[in-house]
C-alpha cells in the first residue's frame, strides 16, 4: 500500500501562503484529530494516555508543568515546603470557578486529595500513600503532611484534579474541573467536544471557542481529512506519513522531543546478557544515529541513558558513550567467551511500528559481530503479561514515557521494585534512588540523578536508542502550539492565525 | 411449529457454545485486562488492586458462572475499561453498523442480480466477458484501499461527500446518509462482484433446464421467461450467499469503520479485544452469535417460500 499512498498524495498538490504572525487572535472552532476514545473522565480513574491529552484542559491540579517540565503554580497560588521536606502548605489562587459556577475552595482540594488517596477510589498511582495527613489551615491555605520526605511530591500532584464534591457522581461522563475548556459532548467512538469556559481564570485564554477531538483511527484517514481542512491539527503523527504533511504547502510539520526513551532491554539473569563485557559489546555494535535515521525517518534524537535530554535539569548527556564501533564489540565478545557467536531471541510489540522497524536494523546490526537474532514478534498484551511483567524474554525493544521527576524515571531499576523487567541489580544504585527520594537540595539531587544514568551507561544495562520526535501536523493557519514533557494536548494556547 | 422450536433449541446451542469457545479462547491468549489498562506506567501494587476489582483473582468457572448467570438475568455486565453498561455500548453502535448493513446489502442486491441475470441471458457476448471483468476486479480490490480512494475522489477532489466520521440520524438525516455512502460503497463492491458471479452461475444453470425450452417452445415472452421462472428458480443460491453477506455486515466491519472513521461495532469489537475487555467481547460475540442465527433463519423460511419442496420435507 504505500507506493500506491505515494502516488496519491503526489498528486495532491496545493497552494497557500502562510501568513504572518500578528499576535494571537481569539475566536474559531478547532478539530484535533486523535485516534482512541478517553476511557472515562472521572481524573482519579481514568488510567489511559487517550484521556490525559484532552482532560489536561479540562481538570487541573494545585500545581502544574511548564514546556521545559518545571513545577508551575496552577489552582495554588504559592506553596512552601518544609526543611525536611515532609510538609507541604498551599495557598489558594482566589477567584478561581468550577465549569459549574461554584467558586473553588480549600474544602475542595481537601476532598479531592482525600479521594485520591482512598482505595476505594482506585487511583492508578501509589504515591498519594506517601500522605500522611491533609490539614485545611484557612480559606485559603491547606497543610500537606507527608509519612518521609518525598521529591518527587509537586510533579505527582500535577495528575490530582481538583474536583468539586457535588458533581463527583457522574464525573465519569460529565466532568466538571477549573480548566480553560469544559466539556459540550461526548459521543463515544465519534468525537468528544469542549467550548471555552468563560470564566477561566488565566486572564484572556483559551483563544479559540470550541475544540472538537475527532476520533479518527486510521492514520490515512486522519491526513485525508487534514489535507480537507476538516481537521487542524494532528498530534502525534506516524513518522512514516512526515513527509505527506511536509510537502503539503498549506501544512506545517513541529518537531519536539517526546520525554520517551526508546531502549532496547535484555534480561540479566539470562545468558549471555549476565555478561556485562556481551551487553557493552551489544552497546557497541549498534549503531544509533542509523537506527534514528532508518527506523524513526530522523525524527529522533540520541541518549544514552534512561532519562530524556527534556528534563533539562537532570539529564546527563552520555548519547555518546558506546560510540558505534564494531571491532571492540568483537573483541568484548569474544573475551567474554562468545567469539564463536551466539544465538538469541528479540522480541518485539507488534504494534509499534518504531520498535519493530529498529528492532528488524539491529538484529542486522549484530548479525555483523556474530551474534544471530531470531526476532519474535508479540502482541502487546502478550508482551505486559509474558515479557514485562513474567519477565519471560531474551531482548526487546519498547518505549518508556518520560517522567517530571528523575525518580520516577529511574526508579524502575531498583533491585526489588516490580516492574525492574531487566533483573538489575546494583547495590550503589538502590543506595542513590533512596537518598535521592530524601535530598530535597536540588544541586544533590542533580548529583544523584547524574550518577543514577552513569551507572546505567556504564553497566549497560540496555541499549538506550533515542526518544523519538513527538510529530505534529496542523493546518498552516494554526498556531501556538505548544510542547511538553508530559502527554497532554494544550488546546487552551491553541489560535487561529488568519 | 415443530420445525420453529427447533430452530430455537438450536439458537440456543449455538449462543452457549460461541459464548463458551469466547470465554475459553480469551483465557488461552495471553494478556491481562488489567495490566493492559494500566500500561507500563502505573506502579505494581496497583495492580493487585486492579485485578481484584475486576473480579480476575476468582477461579476460572467462577468468573464464567457469574457471567453466565447475570446474562441469564439480562445483565451483560460493564466492560472493564470504559465503565460503562455492555448493552448501552452496544446500543450505542448499532444505529451505525444496521444503517451500513442495510445500505450496502440494497446496493448489493440492486447491482448483483440485474448485472449476474443480464450476463447470463448474454452468455458469450462481449458484455458478458465485461460483467465477469468487472466482477473479478472487484473481488480482488481490498476495500480499505478502495476506501481511501472513494474519500480521495469524493471528499478531496470532487467535496461532495464527507471523508469519513458519522452524523446522527437523529441530528440530520441527509447528512448522515451522506456519511454513509463511501462506506456503504466500499463494503458493497466485494459483495457485489461474489453475488454477481453466483446469479450468472445459477441463472445459466437455470437457462439449461427443460422447463425454459419448454416454455420458449410454448411461446412465452423473452422477459417473463427470465425472471419468472429462470431467475426465481435460481434464487436459492443467491439467497443463501446474500443472507452470509447480510449476516457479517451485521457484525461490523473493522476495516471500513477504521478507514472512514465510523462509531460501529466493529471498532469497539476491535478495541474490545485489543484490550482483553472481556466483558465487552462477550457480549459483542453473543450479539454476533444472535444476528448470524436469526438471519439464518429469515433465510431459511425464504427457502421454503421460494420452493414448496423444503416445506414438505
Amino acid at each position: 500500500m504505500p507506493w500506491l499512498l505515494v502516488w496519491l498524495f503526489v498528486m495532491l498538490t496545493w497552494l497557500g501562503l502562510p501568513v504572518a504572525a500578528a499576535g494571537p487572535k481569539s475566536g474559531g472552532h478547532l478539530v484535533v484529530a486523535v485516534p482512541i476514545d478517553p476511557d472515562t473522565f472521572d481524573p482519579h480513574k481514568a488510567v489511559a494516555a487517550a484521556t490525559r491529552e484532552i482532560d489536561y484542559n479540562i481538570y487541573q491540579g494545585l500545581v502544574s508543568f511548564d514546556t521545559e517540565g518545571r513545577i508551575v503554580p496552577c489552582l495554588a497560588e504559592s506553596w512552601e515546603t518544609s526543611d525536611d521536606g515532609t510538609v507541604y502548605t498551599f495557598t489558594l489562587r482566589p477567584n478561581v470557578f468550577f465549569h459549574n459556577g461554584r467558586s473553588l475552595s480549600t474544602e475542595d482540594v481537601l476532598f479531592s486529595l482525600e479521594r485520591v488517596r482512598d482505595d476505594a477510589t482506585g487511583y492508578p498511582m501509589m504515591w498519594p500513600k506517601q500522605i500522611e495527613e491533609i490539614v485545611t489551615l484557612d480559606d485559603s491555605s491547606i497543610r500537606v503532611q507527608l509519612k518521609a520526605p518525598y521529591a518527587p511530591f509537586l510533579s505527582e500532584l500535577v495528575d490530582a484534579a481538583i474536583i468539586p464534591k457535588e458533581a463527583v457522581a457522574q464525573l465519569a461522563t460529565k466532568p466538571v474541573g477549573t480548566g480553560p475548556f469544559r466539556l459540550v459532548e461526548w459521543v463515544m467512538g465519534q468525537h468528544v467536544k469542549l467550548a471555552r469556559f468563560d470564566d477561566y481564570w488565566e486572564q484572556g485564554l483559551p483563544y479559540v471557542d470550541t475544540v472538537t477531538f475527532r476520533i479518527i483511527p486510521d492514520p490515512a484517514t486522519a491526513i485525508l481529512n487534514l489535507k480537507a481542512g476538516a481537521v487542524h491539527v494532528i498530534p502525534r503523527l506516524s513518522p512514516d506519513v512526515a513527509w505527506q504533511v511536509e510537502q503539503a504547502p498549506d501544512l506545517k510539520l513541529l518537531k519536539g522531543p517526546m520525554n520517551t526513551v526508546q531502549l532496547m532491554a535484555y534480561n540479566l539473569d539470562r545468558e549471555p546478557f549476565s555478561d556485562k563485557r556481551v551487553r557493552q559489546a551489544i552497546n557497541y555494535a549498534i549503531d544509533k544515529d542509523l537506527l534514528i535515521e532508518g527506523a524513526a525517518w530522523g525524527y529522533g534524537t540520541k541518549i544514552g541513558s534512561n532519562m530524556s535530554p527534556v528534563v533539562d535539569l537532570y539529564y546527563a548527556d552520555l548519547a555518546d558513550y558506546y560510540p558505534y564501533d564494531t571491532a571492540k564489540a568483537r573483541e568484548l565478545l569474544a573475551a567474554a567467551g562468545y567469539g564463536q557467536g551466539v544465538s538469541v531471541t528479540l522480541s518485539l510489540p507488534a504494534e509499534y511500528d518504531l520498535h519493530v522497524k529498529s528492532g528488524e536494523m539491529v538484529a542486522a546490526m549484530l548479525g555483523e559481530v556474530g551474534i544471530e537474532v531470531n526476532i519474535e514478534l508479540v502482541e502487546w498484551g502478550t508482551w505486559l503479561d509474558r515479557i514485562y511483567t513474567k519477565r519471560d524474554y531474551d531482548m526487546t525493544i519498547v518505549g518508556f514515557t518520560g517522567k517530571l521527576d528523575p525518580h520516577t524515571a529511574l526508579n524502575r531499576y531498583t533491585s526489588d521494585y516490580g516492574r525492574n523487567f531487566s533483573n538489575f541489580r546494583h547495590e550503589e544504585y538502590d543506595k542513590l534512588i533512596l537518598e535521592g527520594l530524601q535530598a530535597t537540595d536540588i544541586a544533590r539531587r542533580q548529583a544523584i540523578y547524574s550518577r543514577c544514568q552513569e551507572i546505567l551507561a556504564e553497566e549497560a544495562v540496555a541499549v538506550y536508542i533515542m526518544d523519538p520526535n513527538d510529530l505534529v501536523a496542523m493546518r498552516s493557519d494554526v498556531a501556538g502550539w505548544r510542547y511538553y514533557p508530559k502527554y497532554v494536548d494544550d488546546v487552551g494556547h491553541v489560535y487561529f492565525d488568519k | 411449529m415443530q420445525y420453529l422450536s427447533r430452530r430455537t433449541a438450536a439458537l440456543l446451542v449455538t449462543l452457549v457454545i460461541a459464548c463458551t469457545i469466547t470465554f475459553v479462547v480469551f483465557h488461552i491468549i495471553p494478556g491481562d485486562p488489567a495490566l493492559l489498562m494500566l500500561g507500563t506506567e502505573a506502579d505494581p501494587e496497583v495492580l493487585t488492586g486492579l485485578r481484584q476489582e475486576l473480579g480476575l483473582d476468582l477461579p476460572l468457572h467462577v468468573q464464567y458462572l457469574n457471567w453466565l448467570k447475570a446474562v441469564l438475568a439480562g445483565d451483560l455486565g460493564f466492560s472493564t475499561r470504559l465503565k460503562r453498561p455492555v448493552a448501552g455500548l452496544i446500543g450505542e453502535r448499532l444505529p451505525v453498523t444496521i444503517s451500513l448493513a442495510v445500505l450496502s446489502m440494497l446496493l448489493t442486491l440492486v447491482i448483483s442480480i440485474p448485472a449476474g441475470a443480464y450476463a447470463a441471458t448474454h452468455h458469450g457476448q462481449p458484455i458478458d466477458y465485461i460483467i465477469v471483468f468487472a466482477s473479478q476486479i472487484g473481488m480482488a480490490i481490498p476495500h480499505f484501499w478502495l476506501g481511501i480512494l472513494l474519500i480521495l475522489l469524493f471528499s478531496m477532489y470532487w467535496k461532495v461527500l464527507p471523508p469519513g466520521g458519522f452524523v446522527q440520524w437523529s441530528a440530520d438525516p441527509w447528512k448522515a446518509f451522506l456519511s454513509l455512502v463511501l462506506p456503504a460503497f466500499a463494503l458493497a463492491t466485494h459483495r457485489v462482484a461474489s453475488l454477481t458471479r453466483i446469479t450468472r452461475a445459477s441463472m445459466l444453470d437455470a437457462l439449461t433446464q427443460d422447463y425454459i425450452r419448454t416454455g420458449q417452445s410454448k411461446g412465452l415472452p423473452k422477459l417473463s421467461l427470465i425472471y419468472k421462472h429462470a431467475l426465481k428458480n435460481s434464487l436459492m443460491p443467491i439467497v443463501t450467499v446474500a443472507g452470509m453477506q447480510f449476516a457479517s455486515l451485521l457484525a461490523g466491519s473493522i476495516v471500513a469503520e477504521e478507514v472512514f472513521a465510523l462509531p460501529g461495532l466493529g471498532r469497539l469489537l476491535l478495541q474490545a479485544i485489543g484490550y482483553r475487555d472481556l466483558p465487552l467481547v462477550q457480549g459483542i460475540a453473543l450479539f454476533i452469535a444472535i444476528v448470524v442465527v436469526l438471519v439464518n433463519f429469515v433465510t431459511d423460511i425464504l427457502y421454503m417460500i421460494l420452493d414448496p419442496r423444503v416445506r414438505y420435507k
